[in-house]
């Protein structure tokens, strides 16, 4: 079932200051996406394609330019469908963990006691057991992702949005978290969109991933992946892995050269 | 043995390093007063002036509990004005540009020309010196709480909105806790004038308070005595200033895990 569509999508920023400067920066051109109920869809792009700015238009924190965006989840806003991940983990430093995680459910005021029945359901498979009182400074990096991502899953919200989640991460914790992410997804049935330029990233965890073009942004290529989960680390070796590999990285070499 | 004498040196560097470097600087001052026999009246050695202390301390302590009720109250005032006027400015753009001037203009009047105004509105009791660190204090408080309140971080405030959060929910999950830290380091600032500026309002007129006895000191030519009520300002001035360091540091315990390493190695 297709939840969520997005037809002609464009965004324009507008430019204050320097008057040479003063012409609208095309951030999004002509952008098409859809998503299907439980799909998780992974979006890769060169750096200042209009990725991020994308999830945002999603987030509704910002309003395109042109362009229709429908939902077939009843409601007016797609605010009360989405839960947002920013590209920093944006902990807040003087709430605890477990206010942390629980920051989500008590503004949308709704049920916060199933979200703490879930808090202490999860903490053990985000790796949060025996932290719950700590503060975010004392966590290390994959904690504090893990920690946002959890507050991200305890918002009661059916489609979930990732901006480059694990982008200031080290290697090794990273492809533990991809590892990690993908057996917490696959006991939920909500649908995920993640933003990344890390193309094995996006074939790991993703069923389809989208290629974006430089500025402006807009859809250039999009594959499907069907390797079955549970995914381990071998699968990065896989040859028909590697073979996709190779696609998506040719297909951003071309679409950020093509414009 | 050696986690000893690492907590040894960082209690040097803390407290007993400038306790060390006062009393040399106290015992440079004995010896060079006594080297070259400078009289009393002119410049007395610390010992005379300890022993003066001691020998007034019922008289000093009253005159000092009344300048410090004055700083504290006024300090109190001040911070209360301080988050008021703070929430204001911050709240709203018009107010911001129609206060902002006159604020600043109050932080120029000269104290010696607005004590005496004071005491006249307020008579010669204690009212019209807490008015005087009243004013003298809330602007930093207000300066450096309303900009922390206004620069609340971005992502932070994307997070909020994306959650469909109202502004008050911003205002007490986000903007507030972000902005203690910045009202702690106002009232530190504040701290620091506020002795001084009860000393100064003193200088109006009245029964008791330091400026009172230094003014009686003075004209008996006890410079004994005019030392003594002045390191008892100076006293006064670092216990009022650390105490607000203690309570800043109780406010914000999330700035002091600081990186616990060992927590850390455990979660990973």
């Amino acid at each position: 079932m297709r939840l969520l569509t997005v037809t002609g999508l464009a965004h324009r920023f507008e430019r204050s200051g320097v008057s040479s400067l003063s012409e609208p920066i095309q951030a999004i051109g002509n952008l098409d996406l859809h998503l299907e109920a439980g799909e998780f869809v992974s979006i890769v792009g060169p750096s200042g394609c209009g990725k991020s700015t994308l999830l945002k238009i999603l987030a509704e924190l910002i309003e395109p330019s042109e362009g229709h965006i429908s939902c077939s989840r009843a409601g007016g806003s797609l605010r009360e469908v989405v839960s947002y991940m920013p590209q920093t983990d944006s902990l807040l430093p003087w709430l605890r963990v477990r206010q942390n995680a629980l920051l989500g459910a008590r503004i949308a005021g709704v049920d916060v006691q199933n979200a703490e029945r879930e808090f202490d359901r999860l903490t053990d498979q985000f790796g949060l057991r025996g932290f719950e009182n700590a503060w975010p400074a004392q966590l290390s990096g994959g904690m504090r992702q893990r920690l946002a991502l959890m507050r991200t899953f305890l918002m009661p919200r059916e489609i979930m949005l990732f901006d480059e989640p694990f982008g200031s991460l080290d290697a090794i914790t990273r492809r533990e978290m991809h590892q990690w992410l993908q057996s917490v997804w696959t006991e939920t049935n909500r649908s995920g969109l993640l933003v990344t330029h890390d193309v094995e990233e996006a074939l790991f965890l993703s069923d389809r991933v989208y290629v974006m073009t430089g500025r402006p942004g807009r859809m250039h290529d999009e594959i499907d992946v069907n390797f079955v989960r549970p995914r381990t680390v071998q699968l990065s070796t896989d040859p028909e892995f590697v073979t996709m590999k190779s696609r998506l990285l040719e297909s951003l070499e071309v679409g950020m050269t093509s414009d | 043995m050696i986690l000893h004498s690492v907590k040894l040196r960082c209690s040097l560097h803390g407290v007993s390093l400038p306790l060390l470097v006062i009393a040399g600087l106290l015992l440079l001052w004995e010896i060079l007063v006594s080297i070259n026999d400078v009289p009393a009246g002119i410049l007395p050695p610390p010992s005379k002036i300890m022993q003066e202390s001691f020998f007034l301390r019922e008289q000093l302590m009253g005159h000092a509990l009344t300048t410090m009720t004055e700083a504290v109250v006024g300090l109190v005032l001040a911070a209360l004005l301080g988050t008021v006027v703070a929430g204001a400015l911050a709240s709203l753009a018009i107010l911001r540009k129609a206060l902002l001037p006159i604020l600043v203009i109050s932080q120029n009047i000269p104290m010696m020309i607005l004590a005496p105004l004071i005491v006249v509105w307020f008579g010669f009791g204690i009212e019209p010196k807490i008015a005087v660190v009243t004013l003298v204090c809330f602007f930093p408080i207000a300066v450096s709480s309303a900009d922390a309140l206004m620069n609340a971080d971005k992502d932070l405030l994307d997070l909020m909105k994306s959650m469909g959060a109202s502004r008050l929910q911003v205002l007490r999950y986000v903007r507030i806790p972000q902005a203690v830290p910045s009202f702690f380091s106002g009232l530190q600032i504040a701290a620091t004038y506020a002795v001084l500026g009860a000393v100064f309002a003193e200088f109006s007129g009245g029964t008791s308070g330091l400026w009172i006895f230094i003014g009686r000191s003075q004209r008996a030519y006890r410079t004994d005595q005019v030392f003594a009520a002045v390191f008892l300002i100076a006293i006064l001035s670092i216990v009022l200033f650390l105490l607000v360091r203690w309570m800043a540091h109780i406010s914000t315990p999330w700035n002091r895990v600081g990186s616990d390493a060992d927590l850390r190695e455990q979660g990973k």
